[in-house]
């Protein structure tokens, strides 16, 4: 079981003293409550008033611009705009045309001036533009007049819209300057990279010319080596086609004597056998006369002439094999040039891929910009930008500051606070002896004990009595409270609803006094 | 209860009839008696013996306990000697507290009835507050002849004077007639006498003599130069620190032997662990009788 008196000395004794100035505690809260219900009744009403405009830009620019460049922070440039809206000449155009200029009284025009300058600085501090979604934004003002609020968001609107700041807020100028300068940067870069080019060529003249004319001379080493290589083909066939014709070309023209010396023998051969002397002398004769050696018979003339025809083609072999071979090792030498010397033709073969390359990014670059201009040309955006005002201000009939409620709350708790403070403070200053052992240690004589208070049926009832006071008081409190809190923030909405034309006259009545009762 | 109380008391004083002087055989025959309505003392908030757990009761043993021993009740029989050698019994307490309504009659008399009721002890309860006398209003005594007459009146025999309960141990002794200026009264060679005579009369008996304040009167330091002992009251949160320490001031010089007791506390917690013991107490009562119903 807690037993409170063995609870840390300070705490008995802030808590003793707590309890022994209950009725101090309720007192200081009385006042406090009451201070600041009368603080809180002193503050005047003031009237909020609400606008809400959609600012429709052309959203086109996401394709295109996606691949370009990040897109600019949108937050930054709602700042801007609204620093661009509430500049001095803007938020005095606003004084001037909701009529608030009419509500300065000045004796000289250097005090109007001074007035009217505290005036645009407080209302530029009060006029608050948010943007709760992007291209969306609110206009809100409060003042005690409602119809003064609602006039200034007024104004601020149709400020806004006049000066077409949502127009700030549009990426397409913005997006257009962005590829121009991108597109003059790869301008410049192309020019760069032919101006490499060409400073290469010519740097590298002699051997770009040497490697050309010898490629060139190969390519018609190669045509030759081809055409020789047919010619020789051909050649070869012509060679063997003559062979074969000079084989089967007699070569002796055939004699009349050998024909007649054949048939003669070929009759005797029938009469007589081979050791007839007219046979053997028949055959010696015709062996004489086939022996080539001897010239007994005339060559035959078309035997000699393939046999020229065939030694002409055999010669023209030769010389095409000679120079096909010729051809070959000379290929076969510039091949060899042509490999010594690529590093040369390798820088120029990379300085030529990147020329290339920056040169496909710049098309890239025109080709969007072209698609930007067409799409302007053709988009909306052409006519500037669209003001959707979703929510016009209207006059406000009900305070939305301060909030009351929880200023009539707050207070309570902050007087009960104020008064525990109080008492806590007084037992603090206060030098008695909340328990024995303080006493003990004060004076360090011997304590005997502590007695408890009285509990004779007198006191048991003056205690009682007390607590019923004590509890009448703090429920007293709550009830002036609950009471405030319905005069000030229950009845009045029913009120206002009773009509419109009333309600605005009792406005009136409330402005002129500068509080709220009815 | 109160017959219990009585037949105690009355046995306690065969004892003392036994081994006390003679003078003291005849006062209660001589001294008037009445009856304590413990009824209207609970419903003023003092301690009757039949609340003997109240958190009252708890504190007010602690206190007696000290109290005791401070001034060696219990050994005085070894004391003895020398006690009488310095002419003084060491049982004349004065009550007092810094400023009037700290709790001072309130102390005295809870600390008379607890020590007659519960230690048997005999006790004397004198009611010098001359100017705002009280203890008679709360026992509902009617005014009658005591301190006062008997210090203008030496021929008084001052036992006399006393009321004795028939239940318990306690006599009264009231203020008596009201005096002009009681400090030049109290502070006389007459009245050590009278004190001395209270005091040695008994040396069993305790004194409890319930004076006025002492920033508000002279009578209470001139009243303490006849104690042995001061109890000095000193209301919870509310008797200021320098007031206190200037009567302390004050009574220090006359009489070093000064104990306080802190009246009023919302949370006294000096009877805690005697409320331990009262508990221990009854559960053995119970358990003592539980054995005998199971058997029934």
């Amino acid at each position: 079981m807690l037993n409170l008196s063995e609870l840390p000395q300070p705490i008995v004794r802030y808590g003793v003293g707590l309890w022994r100035r209950r009725w101090t505690v309720v007192a200081v809260a009385w006042l406090t409550a009451l201070l600041a219900w009368f603080a809180v009744w002193t503050i005047p009403d003031a009237y909020e008033s609400r606008a809400q405009v959609f600012v429709q830009t052309e959203n086109i620019l996401e394709p295109v611009m996606s691949d370009v460049t990040a897109r600019p922070d949108y937050e930054r440039r709602v700042e801007v705009m609204r620093h661009a809206l509430l500049t001095r000449p803007n938020v005095e155009e606003i004084i001037y045309r909701s009529g608030m200029d009419k509500t300065l009284e000045a004796s000289s025009p250097r005090e109007r001036q001074v007035k009217m300058e505290r005036l645009i600085n407080w209302v530029a501090g009060e006029i608050k533009i948010e943007s709760p979604q992007p291209m969306l934004f609110s206009v809100t003002y409060a003042n005690g007049d409602p119809t003064l609020a609602s006039n200034i968001v007024d104004a601020v609107l149709d400020l806004f819209i006049e000066q077409d700041l949502g127009a700030s807020l549009q990426e397409n100028e913005d997006a257009k300057r962005k590829l121009e300068r991108q597109i003059e940067r790869f301008e410049e870069r192309l020019a760069a990279k032919d101006q490499e080019v060409a400073q290469f060529r010519r740097e590298h003249a002699d051997e770009l010319a040497v490697i050309s004319g010898n490629q060139r001379k190969r390519e018609q080493l190669e045509a030759d080596i081809s055409r020789v290589g047919d010619q020789l083909s051909i050649s070869k066939r012509n060679v063997l086609t003559l062979q074969r014709v000079l084989g089967s070309t007699p070569r002796m023209t055939s004699g009349s004597e050998l024909d007649n010396l054949k048939v003669q023998l070929s009759n005797l051969r029938s009469q007589y056998n081979d050791n007839h002397p007219d046979i053997q002398g028949i055959q010696a004769r015709i062996k004489e006369l086939e022996n080539p050696e001897s010239n007994a018979l005339p060559l035959n003339p078309e035997y000699r002439r393939i046999e020229n025809e065939l030694r002409a083609a055999r010669d023209q072999v030769a010389a095409f094999e000679i120079r096909e071979q010729r051809l070959r090792d000379e290929q076969e030498a510039l091949t060899f040039t042509l490999s010594q010397a690529p590093a040369v033709e390798a820088d120029l073969q990379r300085i030529i891929r990147d020329y290339e390359q920056t040169q496909k990014s710049y098309d890239d670059l025109v080709q969007s910009r072209d698609r930007l201009d067409l799409t302007t040309v053709l988009g909306p955006g052409s006519q500037g930008v669209d003001y959707n005002v979703l929510e016009r201000p209207q006059p406000s009939f009900t305070p939305t500051s301060p909030p009351r409620f929880l200023m009539i709350v707050c207070s309570i708790v902050v007087a009960f606070g104020a008064g525990a403070a109080a008492a806590i403070l007084f037992t603090f200053l206060d030098k008695t002896y909340t328990q024995t052992p303080e006493l003990q240690e004060a004076f360090g004589l011997p304590v005997l004990g502590g007695l408890s208070e009285v509990s004779s049926v007198h006191v048991k009832k003056g205690r009682r009595i007390d607590f019923v006071k004590l509890g009448l008081a703090c429920l007293a409190l709550f009830v002036i409270a609950g009471a405030y809190v319905y005069w000030e923030v229950i009845r009045l909405p029913s009120h206002a609803g009773a009509g419109n034309d009333q309600t605005v006259v009792i406005e009136f009545e409330d402005t002129s006094e500068g509080h709220s009762w009815g | 209860m109160g017959l219990i109380e009585k037949a105690i008391g009355v046995s306690s004083l065969g004892d003392g009839q036994g081994v006390q002087s003679p003078r003291r055989r005849t006062s209660p025959s001589a001294a008037t008696e009445f009856d304590v309505d413990f009824k209207a003392l609970a419903a003023q908030g003092f301690y009757t013996p039949t609340a003997r757990s109240t958190p009252l009761a708890l504190e007010l043993r602690a206190i007696k306990r000290r109290l005791l021993r401070r001034i060696g009740f219990f050994n005085r029989g070894v004391n003895q000697r020398a006690l009488q050698q310095s002419g003084r019994q060491r049982n004349l307490i004065l009550v007092t507290s810094t400023r009037p309504a700290e709790g001072k009659t309130f102390s005295a008399i809870n600390l008379a009835l607890s020590l007659a009721c519960e230690e048997d002890i005999e006790v004397l309860l004198v009611d010098a507050d001359t100017p705002r006398p009280k203890v008679r209003s709360h026992f509902g005594l009617p005014e009658s002849a005591g301190l006062t007459d008997r210090l203008m009146d030496p021929t008084i025999n001052i036992e006399e004077l006393a009321t004795r309960s028939r239940q318990i141990p306690l006599s009264i002794l009231s203020e008596g007639v009201n005096v002009d200026r009681p400090g030049d009264l109290l502070g006389s060679a007459d009245a050590q006498r009278v004190f001395t005579e209270l005091s040695t009369a008994r040396n069993d008996r305790l004194v409890i003599v319930d004076a006025p304040p002492v920033l508000a009167t002279t009578e209470a330091v001139v009243l303490a130069r006849h104690v042995d002992e001061i109890v000095f009251v000193v209301e919870a949160d509310a008797t200021p620190e320098p007031a206190v320490a200037a009567a302390l001031d004050e009574i220090l010089e006359v009489c070093p032997n000064v104990s306080l007791v802190l009246n009023r506390c919302l949370l006294a917690g000096g009877g805690t662990h005697y409320g331990s013991y009262e508990r221990y107490e009854n559960t053995r009562s119970e358990a003592a009788t539980q054995p005998i119903q199971r058997v029934e």
